[in-house]
């Protein structure tokens, strides 16, 4: 059965967001839009020391504010001070997780200690305010190298504050450094990053007592971890627990993690049978909400005089804040994205996730491959300069070619093999180095340096790893009407899936589009999956709708066929028709096939099997450094990526685009740094500075179509990977800029601020040239 | 980011507004636009008992062209007036520069000039730009009025000098010789971030290219907006050329002080100053010259 003869194939299709018209018009619907009868607002008392004993805490004179309903310290509410449930962890990996509320020790600033309910947000702040808490600060510990012999351990019961450590190899790792003739060393950082949703996080918990059920509406990544973790931390049955997600301002990995505010609002309506709400202001999003970034990485490259990469081995440091709340998650795919697409006889990425007195990191766009893949960039920086070889040369030389795939790293990702499956990735990386003008870039550099002007290149690959995890279900039920209604257990938050999933099904289904609605977001829907997250949701919820759709075709063609005893070739949907296509008159009510082939309706049930795929993407960068503000223009901006089978190439380029920008943001203007006693510096978005859409350069997108081997559909996820070879391009470039001074910038993010530190720095060692 | 409670007035006259002072003192603080306090309030950094809204005192809203010359406008004036004003232009293009670099157009629409001179934010544009001009403002209390260079305002950092029931109600802003030649140039991050460093310069030149007059200043280097005066004598008497220029911002970029570890520590902001020092006196000698050239025409 084929779709209309009018229509084209949705698959591939450049269609505009149907979900766009309430978020654009404002009447979208978020978390803290949402009105109970009765319901109070929460306020959190929380630690100004970034480590201190809690001596005592009084939350009595905050329940004589007026407004005030109740006010609890964490010995106060015994019944949730258990551990919050963490993301699947990896084997072998340790997880340490905070409490809703700390009770006794905080461990960085911004941990909860107390909360305070009241009838309104004004009033629970005045609450907030009136909470006596006693502290006996303890020394912070904040670098993230740290002498085991005289750094205080930062949670009771363990030997140091390297909570996990783990190997990622190939080969004969680091052995194979000992025959390179070629070795180059370096020190890469990566700092410490805030996401900064436009809508911080919120939570609004109804519960109904007289039914013993919860119902949450949480702005979260992954619905049915939020599911599960209330259902652990409040001791209720799963199916008397639902959460739902309203639409969400944005999230970028953060929103992943289950937080304790959660657990608090939740238990707090059951406690005082009232809807409860809590709502985090923009201090709370910088100082609470997950961090992400901050890798420290001692590497060395092996190579021989040619330029061929011999071993490559990178021992680095995870600063995971006060808890380890992502089971080492983004320190993982760090290890597997440095490998990138090039020919890596024998690796070995080794890694200490270290605790300090910080909030704690976890996933942020990327989550771990813009570090890898900037390690393994920078280092190739490096290794062209050892010996004696142009940079995209050099590269060149390493690229895995496209008959070495499949291409069995020798890695393993949780005991299985990191295969990459599909791509040309010399073809992409050539289609970059020529559209960015690379051979004629060096006359035109000469050239404008003569005049003031300071630019430079940048050119960087890598293979973004998306669709992990693989297992999700997706339900494709049509009823007799012919509407089709698609369930998935991903939410978005501005990826498209409304519109690229009713692609998706409408294409396998043979259906008309416009009868195609999505939900997601709704444990109530009772999908399995674990999220989105990971560049994951289209591979793994995409994959499985495309099956479940096939399978409700199916079961309507082999009804319409008995009904018309015609070929299923011929047959196509139209309007409400299923008609023999040519011969008009032979036609049978939808409405009648449904009720043959399944009753009132027909739901049909569908997993996504299949393995991470690896896809190719290359940027090229022309920045221009003024020398003396140290602010970086971009002049010009390549990508070409390998998308796969692409649903929808509109939204494909938003996702590329967007990534890019939060990784220009990543390099040239947003830092997360905290002073030496642990206190945070930037709390605000006057000292953090976002990219605004006015400093967002014109990217310039190639595409590359090799679907992946990995999946039925042939997806790829793309949500990363404009962000993953940005920090080493913006890198290489803005150094190759200033290279009159002779810097040497290892360490991102190159505010203009850390410029002149490198600058300074440089001054003082009397190199400059 | 939910203020204290506090009492709220909004007196319809100026003269209702200066009696609410009068009675409250340090007690209440006057809400102009509120593009600053209003977010110093929901972070409870500052806590005010009482508040003053001046927005509905329709006689703070004006500008005039004075008698004597130059430009009298009114402390409740939006800055996207003065922004867009032609009267504003015509009278001293130097301050529709100004007006327009701040913040963006939400922020201008709502922002008023009064305000944003009594905030006192290091940095900013419009406090440094006035003060350069030799500004003027009037300041009132109850029952009296006094008038004061506006470079007087400035205390230190979003610190002025007024008395808690005085309100700067009025600004007068000189003419800017049709021969001047002004420039204004900033360091910020970001598009729509907080100006960091701003430079201000004012130079005019006789037929020879000698400069007759130099008015400079530079504001985020310091608490309050730098005037350098001893660099403006310096530059008197000589020839307009780069090597001067680059002298003179040289010796400007050693008085930078102010610094913070994250936007623009010290090194940076001298950074800044210096080269954008250069840029703005090479930009008012060019104008100066240009000034001239059509003066004669």
């Amino acid at each position: 059965m084929s779709r209309d003869a009018t229509s084209t194939h949705y698959i591939g299709e450049r269609r505009k967001r149907i979900e766009d018209v309430p978020l654009l018009t404002g009447t979208g619907e978020y978390a803290s839009d949402l009105r109970f009868e009765h319901m109070a607002e929460l306020a959190i008392v929380r630690s100004p020391h970034p480590h201190a004993r809690i001596v005592r805490v009084d939350a009595a004179p905050a329940r004589a504010v007026p407004g005030v309903i109740a006010a609890f310290s964490a010995r106060e509410l015994p019944e949730v001070l258990k551990p919050l449930p963490g993301s699947p962890r990896a084997p072998g990996s340790r997880f340490v997780a905070p409490t809703p509320l700390a009770a006794d020790v905080v461990r960085f600033v911004g941990e909860p200690v107390a909360v305070v309910v009241a009838a309104d947000a004004y009033s629970a702040q005045d609450g907030a305010a009136a909470v006596v808490v006693e502290y006996a600060p303890l020394p912070a510990v904040v670098d993230v190298e740290q002498d085991p012999a005289t750094t205080p351990v930062i949670h009771d019961g363990w030997a140091s504050n390297v909570v996990d450590h783990f190997v990622v190899a190939a080969g004969e790792g680091a052995r194979a450094l000992e025959r390179a003739p070629v070795v180059v060393e370096e020190t890469l950082a990566i700092g410490r990053l805030s996401a900064q949703p436009m809508e911080p996080r919120a939570v609004a918990a109804v519960y109904d007592a007289a039914a013993g059920r919860l119902t949450v509406y949480l702005a979260t990544q992954s619905v049915t971890q939020a599911h599960r973790g209330f259902s652990e931390m409040l001791g209720l049955p799963l199916e008397r627990v639902r959460v739902v997600v309203p639409n969400i301002g944005g999230a970028f990995g953060v929103k992943t993690r289950f937080y304790g505010e959660e657990v608090l609002a939740a238990h707090l309506a059951m406690r005082l049978g009232r809807p409860m709400r809590w709502v985090g202001d923009r201090r709370e999003e910088f100082t609470v909400t997950n961090q992400g970034r901050a890798q420290l990485h001692h590497v060395r490259i092996g190579l021989d005089h040619d330029g061929h990469i011999l071993a490559f081995v990178d021992h680095f440091l995870q600063d995971a804040g006060a808890y380890n709340i992502t089971a080492s998650g983004p320190a993982i795919n760090a290890a597997i994205t440095a490998h990138g697409p090039y020919r890596i006889p024998h690796l070995e990425m080794a890694c200490d996730i270290v605790l300090t007195n910080t909030t704690p990191t976890g996933p942020y766009r990327g989550a771990g491959r813009p570090e890898g893949a900037y390690v393994m960039e920078r280092m190739l920086d490096r290794a062209a300069e050892a010996t004696g070889l142009d940079r995209a040369e050099l590269r060149r030389r390493n690229l895995i070619r496209p008959e070495e795939l499949p291409y069995d790293t020798g890695m393993k990702r949780q005991d299985r093999a990191v295969v990459f499956d599909a791509g040309d990735y010399p073809a992409g990386f050539e289609q970059v180095v020529r559209a960015i003008d690379y051979e004629g870039f060096r006359a035109r550099q000469r050239a404008e340096r003569e005049r003031g002007v300071y630019l430079g290149i940048g050119v960087a690959n890598c293979l973004e790893m998306s669709g992990i995890g693989l297992g999700d279900s997706a339900r494709v039920h049509l009823d007799a009407s012919g509407d089709v209604v698609v369930m998935t257990a991903v939410s978005q938050m501005g990826q498209g899936h409304p519109t690229a999933y009713a692609q998706i099904a409408a294409e396998r289904l043979g259906a008309p589009i416009e009868r195609v609605r999505v939900i997601e977001g709704d444990s109530a829907t009772g999908v399995e999956g674990i999220g989105t997250f990971a560049s994951r949701s289209t591979v793994a919820a995409g994959n499985a709708i495309a099956l479940a759709a096939q399978r409700v075709r199916q079961r309507l063609l082999d009804a319409a066929v008995q009904q018309l005893e015609a070929s299923a070739d011929d047959l196509e949907w139209q309007g409400d028709d299923i008609v023999v296509r040519g011969t008009p008159g032979r036609r049978v009510a939808l409405r009648g096939v449904v009720a043959q082939a399944g009753g009132e309706n027909i739901k049909e049930v569908a997993s996504s099997q299949g393995t991470p795929t690896f896809g190719f993407q290359g940027h090229g960068v022309i920045v221009a450094v003024d020398p003396d503000l140290l602010t970086v223009e971009v002049r010009d901006y390549v990508i070409c990526h390998d998308a796969g089978t692409v649903v929808n190439p509109l939204l494909a380029e938003g996702q590329t685009i967007g990534a890019a920008v939060q990784g220009l943001g990543n390099v040239t203007s947003e830092e997360m740094r905290y002073d030496a006693a642990g206190q945070p510096l930037a709390t605000t978005l006057h000292s953090y500075v976002l990219p605004s859409s006015v400093d967002t350069p014109e990217y310039r997108l190639y595409e590359q179509h090799f679907p992946a081997r990995t999946n039925p559909e042939g997806f790829r996820g793309l949500g990363e990977g404009g962000t993953i070879p940005s920090l080493p391009a913006l890198a290489q470039a803005i150094e190759d800029a200033l290279s009159p001074f002779g810097v040497r910038l290892n360490a991102l993010p190159l505010t203009p601020q850390r410029l002149s530190e490198a600058l300074q720095q440089q001054a003082g060692r009397g190199g400059a040239a | 980011m939910k203020p204290r409670a506090f009492d709220y007035y909004a007196p319809a006259s100026l003269d209702e507004a200066l009696a609410l002072l009068a009675h409250y003192g340090a007690r209440a603080r006057p809400l102009a636009g509120g593009q600053s306090l209003v977010q110093l309030m929901n972070m409870r950094e500052v806590s005010p008992e009482i508040i003053v809204d001046l927005n509905h005192a329709p006689e703070l809203v004006y500008v005039h062209t004075a008698a004597g010359g130059g430009l009298v406008v009114g402390a409740m004036t939006r800055l996207q007036h003065l922004a867009t004003s032609a009267a504003v232009r015509g009278g001293n293009a130097a301050v529709t520069q100004a007006a327009n670099q701040v913040a963006f157009p939400a922020v201008r629409s709502r922002g008023t000039l009064g305000g944003n001179v009594a905030h006192a934010e290091p940095g900013a544009q419009l406090p440094l730009v006035l003060s350069v001009l030799d500004a003027q403002v009037t300041v009132a209390r109850q029952g009296a009025r006094r008038t004061m260079p506006l470079a007087a305002v400035f205390g230190s950092a979003r610190e002025n000098t007024l008395a808690p029931e005085e309100l700067l109600v009025e600004v007068w802003i000189p003419p800017l010789a049709l021969t001047a030649g002004y420039a204004i140039c900033e360091f910020r991050r970001g598009h729509s971030g907080p100006p960091l460093v701003t430079v201000a310069t004012i130079l005019e030149l006789d037929d020879a290219g000698a400069i007759v007059t130099a008015r400079m200043g530079v504001s985020g280097a310091s608490d309050v907006p730098l005037r350098l005066r001893e660099e403006e004598s310096l530059l008197v008497g000589q020839t307009a050329s780069e090597a001067t220029f680059a002298s003179i911002a040289e010796r400007a970029a050693a008085r930078a002080q102010r610094g913070d570890p994250v936007l623009a520590g010290v090194d940076l902001r001298r950074r800044a100053v210096r080269a954008l020092l250069l840029r703005a006196l090479t930009d008012s000698a060019a104008r100066a010259t240009q000034a001239e050239r059509q003066e004669g025409l």
